[in-house]
């Protein structure tokens, strides 16, 4: 039999969170942790939690599986097994809503902040705004970022100042932008990263590397963007809509 | 004041104390034995007294701002609130204490330390 331990708050009913115990017999398969929640639901459905895709593409059912933060339809139980023993909790940091689901919006808000889309007034070509295929290399790794939270939710910083720190996600997607040739608005990004709070809460500690379900780094993503507030406005590391570096 | 500018003053202040702390250990082993007249000549050389007062002043200035990080982490509502919304109130209040404190310390030391050195 499989112990597993699942963290349970229904703001109308509970005064506190608990942790509730459930012994589900051990499959015979090796299955996802996302699997086995729904097996727990047969048994009691007052449990809540958000899935969607169930194949690591949507990032809905990001949660802390034996105290690391992943994605449970893509993590195998076989991975994440103490003994016969599994304790699931919501994603640390962010307010709970009932059981494993946790409101998000702060996390959202970090999101909105960084500008998440191109930004380019001139005049548009006639069909697309072409890039060079090394212009397009310099977006690997930085695009794949489903937005699951598994990693801003795994850092201290954005613990503390999730309202100040913009967070790993966030940060990774506004070096996607930053490293972009087709944005023209790298000043204006930089600048509103540019006071103690937004970039630099970022100690390096990578605890964001090791969440991340993607295989994704935003920890470089943030060295690359400190670099660039370093050198100041101008500087060589900036990328000019044309691909090249003035 | 920009997060680049912090982050400079962080990384020249630990420069620069290391320099200081490179210049007094060869001080000390460049003598087989350090007499009290030795030692007395060298702390009343000019050298060591800028060299040591501005080397304070930068102590202070990397030490503000790494406990200034270390307020604002963890002397917050949200972080205090974690282990009790009683002292989540009183955050802002134990923030500023904490500022005083620290800075209050900060000038008494380097008052202290201005009157060793050239008094």
């Amino acid at each position: 039999m499989l112990e597993i331990n699942l963290y349970r708050y229904n703001p109308e009913k509970d005064k506190f969170p608990f942790m509730q115990q459930y012994q589900i017999k051990k499959p015979e398969k090796d299955i996802m942790v996302l699997d086995l929640l729904h097996l727990i639901k047969e048994e009691d459905n007052s449990l809540s939690f958000r899935r969607s895709c169930r194949e690591g593409v949507c990032g809905s059912d990001g949660m802390n599986i034996n105290g690391k933060n992943g994605l449970a339809c893509i993590t195998p139980l076989s991975d994440v097994l103490k003994g016969n023993k599994l304790e699931i909790r919501p994603l640390p940091g962010l307010p709970v809503i009932r059981d494993l689901v946790v409101d998000m919006t702060e996390f959202y808000n970090q999101y909105e902040k960084i500008k998440p889309f191109l930004q380019n007034d001139s005049e548009p070509p006639a069909e697309e705004r072409l890039q060079s295929p090394k212009d397009r290399d310099k977006l690997d790794g930085l695009y794949e970022c489903i937005l699951c939270a598994c990693c801003s939710t795994s850092c201290p910083s954005f613990w503390w100042n999730p309202d100040k720190f913009v967070g790993p996600a966030a940060l990774l997607q506004a070096y996607r932008f930053l490293a972009d040739s087709r944005d023209l608005e790298k000043d204006s990004r930089l600048e509103a990263l540019s006071d103690p709070f937004s970039v630099y809460r970022c100690h390096g500690i990578m605890n964001c590397v090791a969440a991340c379900p993607k295989g994704l780094n935003p920890n470089k993503a943030i060295g690359e963007i400190k670099s660039m507030l370093l050198k100041g406005k101008n500087s060589k590391n900036l990328i000019t809509s044309d691909g090249a570096t003035k | 004041m920009k997060g680049s500018t912090l982050w400079y003053l962080q990384r020249f202040s630990s420069v620069l104390i290391l320099v200081y702390v490179t210049y007094i250990t060869y001080f000390i082993l460049g003598f087989e034995q350090i007499s009290y007249i030795t030692w007395m000549q060298f702390v009343e050389t000019y050298l060591f007294k800028i060299s040591t007062s501005l080397t304070f002043l930068i102590i202070l200035t990397h030490s503000y701002i790494g406990l200034w990080t270390v307020g604002t982490d963890y002397l917050t509502s949200r972080t205090l609130g974690f282990l009790s919304m009683n002292l989540s109130e009183i955050a802002n209040s134990s923030r500023l204490i904490y500022n005083v404190f620290f800075s209050g310390m900060g000038i008494i030391l380097y008052i202290y330390l201005l009157v060793l050195v050239w008094i």
